[in-house]
């Protein structure tokens, strides 16, 4: 493949990014995750979303009226609720005047309310904004066709009995026949693949076997079920009297390799790999952060210190048929930035969308001969990671993956355990759908 | 050209026509009244335009929020006499009468409340126009005063938008908004509150002429009957004829309707008359004044505190621990008012139950239309259920209503010493245990934040809060707590940390009471229908059965232990515990409730003595003089400070009868001596927990009052 991808060593002013002031992350709470369609399908994004603002307020100790800005990311964007940052802000009893704003950046939308947040904090747009993401992807909604909408319009307009029934003659079958809004918004317009589909491109081009990316799917659950009490601590309960979630409900206590293997490939149905048990299942759920930058920490007069720090972050994009290897792309811009080497980094989290894509990443970052082909550079930068650091309290395989909040998910889990094991500094990264990749750099200290 | 004070007239041109705008305006006062002041200066302007009408006379007001609040209450007071109250009625409605003849239109501009005498005055227009503000509450509350409208109200209303609705509206008091007012007819438009002033010049143009009047005619001489006399019978259950207002009223409008309104005004003159000097009436003014009085409560050492070190911010973010039903029903109220509630529960299923109960008396009030669909999402959204402390962190208050038990108690404090920053209020709920106790031992500085807060359940219906003030309660804490209790709209009574505080205290030897008379052979629904007789909302055996016997118990035990033998529970109550017998709640106690009926358990009366010949007087005295013995005891302990305070709390702790004018106002206007009397009388025949306490006997002897003078 002919590179279009070269150094990204000229993009920055290395010794400005050394001098910014880092973004302090003051604390973050996040919903359960559950899998769609079960005890969340009746909680609407923005509800999710009300109860983590809200409890990540209350349990910091920020007030509302010290939030200048909410930034929350979301990828369905529901139709009943358009910017859904501010609807879930105001029922979270944030003040009127203060905005909100929803961005979308796909699956690393809850990141972007993060770095979005912290460029605006570095212009000087506020001192303190309520970040984070969510995503009710139970309730993304059938899309009818436009030819449906088109006659609908026409029969509505029609006033006189005859011509409402010559309009109403004009429905076809094939008007009825939902487009399904979740497949829609799975499937890269530009390169025609869902993102399953990707999954396997990289699969075969990186040549994970099936059984590597079973285990790799069984160690996500076996290690999700063993840090249940960690993982608590990052979880609010979603109770109401209807229902009471206290914990995610991915994770299986019983999960077995024979299992897995017996399941079907799903997006390549002849000569795929990945299959639903290797995959990241479709969640609901919501995360929430307090930032501000580190200088104005003190000025919150707060009762518990900082969770920790961004460092440095950046996006890259990558090809969208192997949008699964963004995260190297992002990380090697990332790390020029921060002039700071793989090997001084001690806790990974890349997201798992697909096991076979987290794997490839594996690969690339410990491949120059690969990194070649793609055009990157980074000898002085990468070493391969080691996989015990990474993900270590399992990943999106079992914990499941609400598009619009895992990157938020990520950064609450890599400083817990960062804290926990007193690691300086971590990798959170994440591959994008439509090609990118996000990479952050953060610190305990 | 200006009248005297109260009221400005400003003459306009509008689109050629010559308009008089009235506008009421009271220097000096929040509100409009009609005081004979005012009266007297509508009547000069009104008797300069009959020479010379204008082509339209417009009634207003300058005063935000207040279109006229109703009849000076004060002066209805002062009357003593008949013919007194005839002469202010007559010449009130006389005078108001000019609006209704006066040979131009009139039209009342009403953005605001408009009650009583103001709204008889707008009756009387040939137009109302109302706004959609949420301050426009129109409304003819007499009845509740004791009295009937008096300006012709009880004329004007039924011809203008029919009798039920117009009987309705008078018998029960109600106010109603802009926007039920235009339904109903008794505006007719209803307009935004934002662009008031047009709409009204706007209505005025397209409406130049006088209303043709009566508006409704009249219903067929049956009907009028029928309708009337389902009404008398509908206030004899609720009332037991204790009220005669409302009854005058019904017969006001039964007489008054299908003759000449001039006719009619004379007949409700009549019988107005005869009522703003009953004792009835008296007393219910004097407990609205109280209620006013109270529900604006104040002390004038934190008051003096507050202008030093300014008022303390009122707290916004609240914690509730605990979510039964005490817990669940504070935190619905709570909410409601607008505030942020944590509501925590150590167990899952106690949190689900608590919101759900909650989210219960929430659909209720969207079903009664009380609140929007977007209001009562945002009450229930912001009840946040939490299992750990961590979400405490920024509650400014924080009110404990676990069960009522010392070491958890205690142990939920520890954990709140622990969370909480160091300004916050910490309250508990307990109807029984000792602030003392629970606030023993701990660091000095913090002593100081406790406090009782007790609130009645039904929490969103009972409009009383205790504040128990031990020892140890600073008086920033206290200052807090009132402002707290007043924002949340409840009435406060401060208490001292005694057992029991006010209300169950002085309420638990009217329950024991009742259980001796039902041991001596009295029947169940007798002893009851007495109680409801004398004006109790409920009888004290159906009463005993809401609470919950398990429930009463506890509260008498802790009595027994602090007060000894007077209070010691009856003895029948052993014999309910062992036959499993709740209450309500497991539909057996006094009572059977099967499909939503009460009735008499009869399997009771086993055991126990024939019904005895004992007169009904005897029955009642002894259930209400033994409160009132009780309420001279924490009057003289200095649990509360005045018997103003304890006729409040009884009024709206118990519904003690309002036309009685509180417990300790039923005593002196029966008499100190006869009490006593009677107490001795009972004391001999029935035990000595009826002994008149020695401070009773001596007021009595000496000629005293509980109360020394007229409330103002």
């Amino acid at each position: 493949m002919r590179s279009e991808f070269v150094s990204f060593r000229r993009e920055y002013d290395i010794k400005r990014a050394m001098t910014q002031p880092r973004l302090a992350i003051l604390g973050g709470i996040r919903t359960p995750f559950v899998k769609s369609g079960d005890a969340f399908k009746d909680v609407p994004a923005y509800d999710l979303a009300r109860l983590a603002m809200r409890e990540a307020l209350d349990r910091t100790g920020v007030r509302p009226e010290q939030v200048d800005e909410v930034i929350f990311g979301n990828v369905a964007q529901p139709a009943e609720a358009a910017n859904v940052a501010r609807v879930s802000a105001l029922l979270a009893g944030l003040p009127i005047r203060t905005p909100a704003v929803t961005v979308h950046r796909n699956c690393a939308s809850g990141m972007e309310s993060v770095t979005t947040a912290y460029d605006r904090l570095l212009a000087g747009h506020g001192k303190l904004m309520l970040a984070g993401g969510t995503e009710n992807m139970s309730q993304i909604p059938l899309l009818y066709p436009q030819s449906f909408s088109e006659k609908l319009v026409a029969l509505q307009r029609a006033r006189k009995l005859g011509a409402r029934l010559s309009a109403l003659a004009t429905f076809r079958p094939k008007d009825f026949s939902p487009r399904i809004g979740l497949i829609l918004g799975l499937t890269d317009p530009i390169c025609g693949l869902g993102m399953g589909q990707t999954a396997e491109v990289l699969a075969k081009k990186f040549k994970i076997s099936r059984y590597e990316q079973d285990v790799f799917a069984l160690k996500s659950h076996q290690k999700a079920v063993a840090a249940r009490a960690r993982l608590a601590e990052e979880i609010m309960p979603v109770i109401t009297p209807r229902l009471a979630v206290t914990q995610d409900i991915g994770p299986r206590e019983n999960q077995s390799l024979e299992a897995l293997e017996k399941l079907k490939a799903v997006f390549d149905r002849k000569f795929g790999t990945v299959t639903p048990g290797n995959t990241c299942p479709v969640t609901d759920g919501a995360a929430a952060l307090l930032v501000c930058l580190e200088q104005d920490v003190k000025s919150f007069d707060l009762p518990e210190r900082p969770l920790g720090y961004l460092r440095a972050y950046a996006y890259a994009g990558c090809p969208p048929a192997q949008m699964g290897i963004g995260p190297v792309f992002a990380t090697v811009k990332m790390l020029r930035r921060a002039s700071v080497p793989m090997k001084e980094i001690d806790l990974f989290e890349i997201n798992e969308a697909f096991a076979c894509q987290v794997l490839s990443c594996l690969k690339l970052f410990g491949s120059a001969n690969l990194r070649k082909e793609y055009g990157l550079d980074g000898e002085d930068l990468l070493s391969e990671i080691d996989p015990s650091r990474l993900n270590v309290n399992g990943g999106a395989i079992a914990l499941g993956h609400p598009v619009g909040t895992s990157g938020a998910r990520l950064i609450l889990t890599l400083l817990k355990e960062m804290q926990r094991r007193g690691a300086v500094r971590g990798l959170a990264t994440l591959c994008v759908g439509g090609g990118q990749g996000a990479a952050l750099l953060l610190e305990a200290q | 050209m200006a009248a005297a004070g109260a009221i400005t007239v400003r003459e306009e041109t509008w689109d050629h026509r010559r308009i008089v705008r009235v506008i009421f305006d009271l220097p000096d006062k929040p509100v409009n009244v009609l005081t004979t002041e005012t009266m007297r200066a509508l009547g000069e302007v009104l008797g300069n335009l009959e020479q010379e009408p204008p082509s339209g006379l417009v009634l207003e007001s300058a005063k935000p929020g207040v279109f006229i609040a109703g009849a000076d209450i004060h002066e209805i007071e002062k009357i003593d006499a008949a013919d007194a109250a005839a002469t202010v009625a007559r010449e009130g409605r006389d005078l108001l009468w000019k609006l209704h003849t006066i040979r131009c239109p009139t039209y009342a501009a009403i953005d605001g409340v408009a009650l009583g005498g103001g709204l008889e005055a707008a009756l009387f227009c040939d137009y109302r126009i109302v706004s959609d503000s949420p301050k426009t509450r129109v409304g003819l509350p007499e009845v509740t005063l004791g009295i009937i409208p008096g300006f012709g109200g009880t004329q004007t209303l039924p011809r203008l938008i029919g009798l039920q609705p117009a009987l309705d509206l008078i018998l029960t008091g109600r106010q109603i908004d802009g926007r039920r007012a235009e339904k109903l007819g008794l505006a007719d438009r209803c307009v935004p509150h934002d662009t008031f002033q047009e709409e009204v010049e706007a209505f005025v143009m397209r409406h130049p002429k006088k209303a043709a009047w009566p508006r409704r005619s009249p219903p067929f001489f049956l009907i009028r009957e029928l309708t009337c006399s389902m009404a008398r019978s509908a206030v004899l259950k609720k009332t037991q004829g204790n009220y005669p207002a409302p009854l005058a009223a019904i017969a006001a409008v039964r007489r008054g309707l299908g003759r000449e309104l001039s006719e009619g005004l004379r007949i409700e003159t009549e019988i107005f008359s005869a009522l703003p000097q009953t004792r009835e009436c008296k007393n219910l003014i004097r407990t609205f004044f109280q209620m006013e009085k109270f529900k604006k409560y104040s002390i004038p050492r934190l008051e003096e505190m507050a202008r030093a070190r300014g008022k303390p911010a009122p707290a916004r973010a609240c914690a509730v621990i605990g979510a039964g039903t005490m817990g669940a029903g504070i935190a619905q109220h709570l909410s409601a008012c607008g505030l942020g509630v944590r509501l925590k529960d150590i167990d899952v299923k106690f949190l689900q139950r608590g919101i759900g109960a909650a989210e219960k008396i929430v659909r209720g009030s969207l079903a009664r239309k009380r609140i929007r669909r977007e209001e009562a999402r945002d009450i229930l959204a912001r009840i946040l259920p939490t299992l750990d402390y961590g979400p405490l962190r920024s509650a400014e208050l924080v009110i404990e209503a676990v069960l009522e038990d010392l070491p958890l108690k205690r142990k939920v404090f520890d954990d709140l010493e622990r969370v909480t920053a160091r300004g916050v209020v910490l309250a508990t709920n307990t109807s029984s245990l000792p602030i003392g106790k629970i606030a023993e031992g701990r660091p000095a500085e913090s002593q100081g934040r406790y406090i009782g807060l007790h609130f009645f359940n039904p929490v969103d219906k009972m409009p009383l809060v205790e504040i128990v003030v031990a020892p140890c309660t600073s008086d920033e804490t206290l200052a807090r707590a009132l402002e707290f209790v007043k924002a949340i709209k409840k009435t406060p009574v401060v208490v001292k940390d005694r057992p029991g505080f006010l209300v169950n205290r002085v309420l638990m030897p009217y329950m024991n009471e009742s259980a001796y008379l039902l041991s001596e052979g009295v029947r169940i629904d007798h002893i009851d229908r007495l109680a409801l007789k004398f004006g109790m909302p409920m009888g004290p055996l159906h009463l005993l059965d809401v609470v919950g016997l398990d429930v009463g118990e506890k509260v008498s035990h802790v009595l027994h232990e602090a007060y000894g033998d007077r209070m010691a529970p009856c003895p029948l109550f052993e014999r309910l515990r062992r036959e499993g017998r709740l209450g309500q709640k497991n539909e057996r106690g006094f009572y059977l409730y099967k499909g939503g009926k009460k009735q008499p358990d009869h399997a009771l009366y086993d055991g126990l003595p024939a019904a005895p010949a004992i007169a009904g007087e005897d029955i009642t005295d002894r259930l209400i003089l033994t409160m009132v013995n009780e309420a001279a005891r924490v009057l003289s302990e200095g649990v509360v400070d005045d018997a103003e305070t304890v006729d409040v709390g009884m009024l709206l702790g118990t519904g003690f009868p309002p036309f009685r004018g509180g417990l300790l106002k039923y005593a002196d206007d029966r008499g100190l001596q006869s009490c006593v009397d009677r107490l001795y009388a009972f004391s001999e025949r029935h035990g000595a927990r009826f002994a008149p306490c020695d401070d009773l006997v001596r007021l009595a002897k000496s000629g005293g009052r509980f109360h020394q003078e007229t409330v103002r």
